[in-house]
């Protein structure tokens, strides 16, 4: 019951943040190399960038071991990996959801060169809203003010 | 940001770097700028919702490329800056540059990072140009980070950031380059003079957190420095740098032990320090959290007393609300780890919490909906303290019942955005299944199927659909009586839903069809399996990856369940070969050793009266002498082309010799024909087959033929295998298949009858034997036989004495094998422990440095089967039949005590496996299952004082004489009376009885025998040390003079004494 991972892909499969709270996620590939760690984002990217997005789920396995939890927003695909046995799929869409609203709030309309640009403010985003995996804070209000303290810190 | 602006951002910053790089083509952002639609798209929810309508053609109408647009348009969210500036291309100019000022002025101005990501961003369509620029800065990098001189916190910060950039937009690829970096992220993360940056120290501590994985091993003086950096800025007084370091912590999972061990004591100071504030709070639960997943056993291991201080520190935070959401994951963990007795008190105040997120409007994700997050997690921990065996109190039962009708209410409220739709499904769904937990009534759980079914059939909204199916199957399994009619009767259910193009639906629907199959409707669930079948996206080949091979799945179920609920042969019979010829399972499960072909086999030959009626369907037309299946064979022999089909048939006209010896001559000629075959397999078996049929002609007898050609013998597997792929212990199924086999040979039956006195009538008549002949013999007989028939390994004592005396360690250990074993008391299906039920799991590893161990096949043989045994034994995972050089494999079976029995009784592990294909082994060891497993340890508090003791003593004695006590002199190795007490007490699992100073050569315990069928049994021991002979008399007194339990608990006692 916890977010093993959270990546942020744009259209071409580019990685553009990429959090990673369980590592022996990564390690279910053999002899877990560097070069595995981006085997496994192409896989991500393949599996999510070819379903229909009418007529498919926003739920899909990965492995025996862990399913996506995905969303579209335009460019930018936001993917959560999950354990295969958590039930919770529609709550960790929501997670996405609340991530990217944050977000919008944080950089006023955010667009995918915001965070290309800023993503070391992105994962100061994440750290707020998400410890060990799990969510920790959903008032936005308390939020935005934390972030636009640590935004002006030198 | 509109796309103008953004590029005259960008090439600001490109002009005022002296324009070292030619002018800007404006396409730098073209590639990714190309949004199909503006906003927080709800492509995936296909619910007609206005709003979403209205804002995607307020979108395309706009010409400004954004690709988020706020939410507040999409979401009816609460209000949000920046909207009202959207329609214009003005605007959108004041826009960003509102947000430059705003944002992107603060922490971090590294102009060099923006441009040298504007640079790669322009080179985006060339792959080349781009590796350059990433390999000309990484040398940059190199020599400046060689040359300390010029480096200031500033320079590393820019340098690391732009590191880091490259290994995400290189999506890892070039990490191997990147590693070198990894000093000066450390640098920048302990740095702590009085002039430390935060923006410094936070790009220091993303840097080491994001390649800190990839860090060869060797690195070690660096783990030091970073854990010794994690120490200081834990203490240090500044919040923001605490911070940082318990994100790190909590961020990041990839410690070792010991470390992870050295930062909880800090991390758990700060999250009980009276001064700390929310946020430190709230990130220290995470970081602690984090690290009692890494070692469990601190938690698991402490000591009560000290256990029980660090949870009353944890508990009093959840009356803080800002913290919930943070500390019920840890309490979450904590009952996993050590079970819900210490967090029973903070029942009510969930239930109140949770009652509350329904009355007050919540603003927990901008709507006027119930925070879905927090109830989520209430539930999570509620649900665990319900599995727990105590029962929750009135009031808060009452109050959760009535949060699950205000949930099934409030799903039924009009929302007009996906999100908030979303959200009620979350709320809903969350709700219905923790629904069963509250014991409700029959009506209750009709109207949540009710709302579900109502639900599936009008959502259009696939990820609904999705969660509806999952919902109805876990209410399925917990309340299959009220739930099942009601879903037998939905015809939405049972429409195949050709529409639907995702496998992971199809799957949660194929397992409600299952959950919901009995013997009524058996012929109209596979009839929809088989359809399924069909269904194109099951065989689309996007089903088949990622762990969810749905055909193999839906084969496998139609398996099942034609075995569990067939009532008619014929009919099992067809489906199954349909099932078969449909799915082409059987080319499949040569790779994937699915089992579905080589069940029905077992189960063919298992039962006569199925031999008959699948030969006739396999050859679809009825066989009326040898001589016609001769010429079918010749027949098909030439029109096959594959050796390997041919040579099968060659061996099956000897078969049908051995059943006709007329058809020799015709034979003979077939067989001389064939000795002139270019291949050599056929051509070597026609000559073999040839000798023999001239062997047996010429001695005039059919010994040698008899020999070679012996019926298959009966299949020994007692459960389906296929079941335990399910996860499924299966020996509490009974199967109506096997009871066919009932009607046919009277003897069988009455094995089958008489062998378990359970409901659970093993499937194969009877396990193991070697030929069909003694089939006919009865079960009873042969198990016995074999169970005297084994011969032990020498050693088999020393394995013995081991297990009886350890709960776990090792069996046996020979060049290739090692047996390690398991033993953990309680039953594997009840939630409540039963102590007459023991589990014990087998490892087995293969430490051959060289062979694979094929053909590994293992068995427990009782020593009686049948008549009412003693002991049952019902396995639950079987090992893989092939355990690789250096892998393991497990064997999990369940032991129940029915009735005391002699611990020589202990059922026989038998071991056999080839290796490196060839050598066989054959092991038997003896297992000990003494009557002391079945014994609950009391707590500390509430064993017997000594004069209790000597009252019960008397007591027995005066009442049963000397027929309930048994006694005798061990001789022992082991003279330390506190040894023998560590023995009794921890291991064999007595309570010993504290005795005065004065009797320092006496020992008494005591403990109770559970048994399934006879019941419970007091046992009183004590043990007597001889000094001067160097032995211990042992005396047990019982409460029953039967089934001699005071022997029996001796001679446990003297197997592991001796």
């Amino acid at each position: 019951m916890a977010i093993q991972f959270l990546f942020c892909l744009n259209k071409q499969g580019i990685l553009r943040i990429s959090k990673v709270y369980n590592h022996k996620v990564f390690q279910t590939i053999e002899n877990s190399t560097e070069k595995n760690d981006s085997v496994f984002v192409n896989e991500v990217f393949k599996l999510i960038s070819t379903r229909d997005h009418k007529k498919q789920s926003n739920f899909v396995p990965l492995n025996d071991k862990t399913k996506l939890i995905y969303k579209r927003y335009a460019g930018l695909y936001f993917i959560l990996g999950v354990d295969l046995a958590d039930e919770d799929e529609l709550l960790y869409l929501t997670n996405i959801h609340f991530l990217v609203e944050v977000l919008d709030q944080f950089f006023g309309n955010v667009c995918e060169l915001d965070i290309v640009f800023n993503f070391y403010k992105v994962y100061m985003c994440i750290d707020e809203i998400f410890q060990a995996g799990e969510i920790v804070e959903t008032d936005k209000d308390r939020l935005q003010q934390r972030l636009q303290l640590l935004n002006k810190l030198d | 940001m509109s796309f103008q602006s953004a590029s005259n951002f960008i090439s600001q910053h490109r002009r005022s770097d002296s324009g070292k790089k030619k002018s800007n083509s404006p396409n730098i952002m073209e590639g990714s700028m190309t949004p199909t639609s503006n906003t927080f798209s709800f492509e995936n929810n296909s619910f007609t919702n206005d709003n979403t309508m209205k804002l995607n053609s307020n979108g395309t109408g706009t010409s400004s490329s954004n690709i988020f647009t706020s939410s507040n348009s999409g979401n009816n969210v609460s209000s949000n800056n920046g909207n009202p500036s959207k329609s214009t291309g003005n605007d959108a100019h004041n826009n960003i540059s509102n947000k430059n000022s705003n944002n992107n002025k603060s922490h971090n101005d590294m102009k060099g990072l923006q441009l040298f990501i504007a640079d790669l961003r322009a080179y985006q369509n060339s792959k080349e140009e781009q590796e350059a620029r990433i390999n000309s800065e990484l040398s940059n990098i190199t020599k400046n980070f060689s040359n300390k001189a010029h480096l200031n916190g500033y320079r590393r910060k820019k340098y690391v950031s732009k590191l880091l950039y490259i290994y995400l937009t290189t999506n890892y690829k070039k990490l191997p380059e990147l590693v070198f970096g990894i000093e000066q992220m450390v640098c920048l993360m302990e740095s702590s003079s009085a002039n430390t940056k935060y923006s410094e120290k936070f790009i220091g501590y993303l840097g080491v957190e994001m390649l800190l994985p990839s860090l060869p091993k060797q690195q070690s003086p660096l783990i030091g420095r970073i854990s010794q950096s994690l120490t200081n800025d834990l203490s240090s007084t500044k919040e923001e740098f605490v911070c940082l370091a318990l994100n790190f912590v909590s961020g990041n999972n990839f410690y070792r032990p010991e470390v992870a061990k050295s930062l909880i004591d800090p991390v758990f100071q700060i999250l009980r320090s009276p001064t700390s504030t929310d946020i430190l709070k709230q990130k220290s639960l995470m970081a602690f959290l984090c690290l009692i997943r890494i070692v469990p056993e601190y938690i698991v291991d402490m000591e009560d007393k000290k256990r029980e201080l660090w949870i009353q520190r944890i508990t009093p935070l959840l009356d803080n609300k800002n913290l919930l959401l943070s500390v019920l994951p840890v309490c979450h963990y904590i009952i996993t780890l050590i079970g819900p007795q210490y967090f029973e008190k903070i029942v009510p105040t969930l239930a109140t919490y949770l009652y509350e997120c329904f009355e007050d409007s919540g603003n927990g994700v901008g709507l006027v909906l119930p925070n879905p997050f927090l109830i989520s997690k209430i539930l999570l921990v509620l649900t665990d303290e319900m599995n727990g065996s105590r029962s929750i109190d009135v009031g808060s039962l009452n109050k959760l019942r009535k949060t699950v009708t205000k949930a099934i209410q409030l799903a039924t409220q009009p929302v007009h955005d996906s999100m908030s739709r979303n959200i009620q499904s979350i709320i809903l769904f969350s709700l219905i299944n923790f629904a069963p937990k509250l014991d409700p009534s029959k009506e209750a759980i009709e109207n949540s199927v009710s709302a579900l079914c109502t639900l599936f059939k009008i959502t259009r909204d696939v990820n609904t659909k999705y969660m509806t199916l999952d919902t109805l199957c876990k209410l399925c399994q917990a309340t299959k009586s009220s739930t099942r009619p009601i879903l037998c009767k939905n015809k939405e259910l049972w429409a195949v839903g050709h529409d639907i193009m995702d496998a992971s639906i199809l799957s949660k629907w194929i397992n409600l069809i299952y959950e919901i199959t009995e013997v009524d409707n058996v012929k109209q669930s596979v009839d929809w399996l088989l359809k399924m079948m069909t269904h194109p996206e099951v065989n689309s080949g996007s089903s088949s990856i990622n762990g969810l091979d749905l055909k193999r799945d839906i084969g496998m179920k139609i398996a099942i369940l034609t075995e569990k609920y067939a009532t008619d042969i014929n009919w099992f019979v067809d489906v199954s070969l349909r099932l078969l010829s449909v799915s082409k399972v059987i080319e499949e499960t040569k790779n994937e050793n699915d089992g579905v072909w080589e069940r029905l086999v077992q189960i063919v030959i298992n039962n006569e009266s199925l031999h008959r009626i699948t030969c006739e369907k396999l050859l679809s037309d009825y066989i009326i002498s040898t001589g016609d299946l001769l010429n079918l064979f010749t027949d098909k022999y030439f029109q096959c082309q594959q050796v390997s089909t041919r040579a099968l048939i060659l061996t099956s006209m000897m078969k049908l010799y051995k059943c006709d010896l007329s058809i020799g001559s015709t034979l003979i000629k077939f067989y001389q024909l064939e000795l002139n075959s270019l291949d050599i397999e056929l051509q070597t078996r026609s000559f073999e087959y040839l000798k023999i049929i001239q062997q047996t002609i010429t001695s005039n007898s059919p010994f040698l033929l008899d020999y070679l050609f012996k019926p298959a013998p009966v299949f020994q597997i007692n459960n389906n295998p296929l079941l335990s792929r399910f996860g499924v212990n299966n020996s509490n199924t009974s199967n109506v298949i096997s009871s066919i086999n009932l009607t046919t040979p009277p003897a069988s039956s009455i094995t089958a009858a008489t062998s378990f006195s359970s409901s659970t009538p093993p499937l194969a008549p009877a396990p193991r034997k070697t030929t069909a002949m003694q089939s006919t013999g009865g079960a009873n007989i042969s198990s016995t036989n074999k169970y005297d028939s084994q011969t032990l390994i020498a050693n088999w004592k020393q394995s013995f004495k081991r297990m009886a005396e350890h709960k776990q360690g090792i069996l046996f250990q020979n060049n290739n094998l090692k047996i390690l074993f398991s033993i953990v008391q309680g039953g594997s299906n009840s939630t409540t422990t039963s102590p007459d039920t023991i589990i014990v799991y087998h490892t087995f590893v293969n430490i051959d440095p060289e062979w694979d161990i094929t053909s590994f096949y293992v068995d427990v043989i009782p020593s009686q089967l049948s008549d009412n045994p003693p002991y049952i034994i019902k396995p639950i995972i079987l090992p893989e039949p092939v355990i690789k050089c250096g892998c393991r494999a497990t064997y999990q079976y369940e032991v129940i005590y029915r009735k005391v029995f002699s611990i020589w009784k202990s059922p026989i592990l038998n071991i056999q496996y080839k290796l490196g294909g060839n050598a066989f082994h054959d092991l038997n060891i003896k297992l000990p299952m003494p009557l002391q497993r079945t014994m609950v340890p009391t707590n500390s508090g509430e064993t017997m004082k000594m004069p209790q003791y000597i009252q019960r003593w008397k007591q027995i004695g005066e009442a049963l004489g000397s027929a309930g006590e048994y006694n005798i002199e061990i001789p022992s190795m082991i003279v330390n009376v506190e040894s023998v007490k560590l023995l009794l007490n921890k291991k064999l699992g007595f309570d010993l009885i504290v005795t005065p100073s004065s009797m320092h050569n006496l020992i008494f315990g005591s403990g109770i025998v559970h048994t399934k069928s006879d019941g419970n049994f007091g046992v009183l021991i004590k043990l007597v040390y001889e000094e001067g002979r160097n032995s211990w008399i042992v005396t047990a007194r019982t409460t029953t003079t039967e089934g001699n339990i005071s022997q029996n608990i001796v001679e446990t006692i003297k197997v592991c004494l001796e």
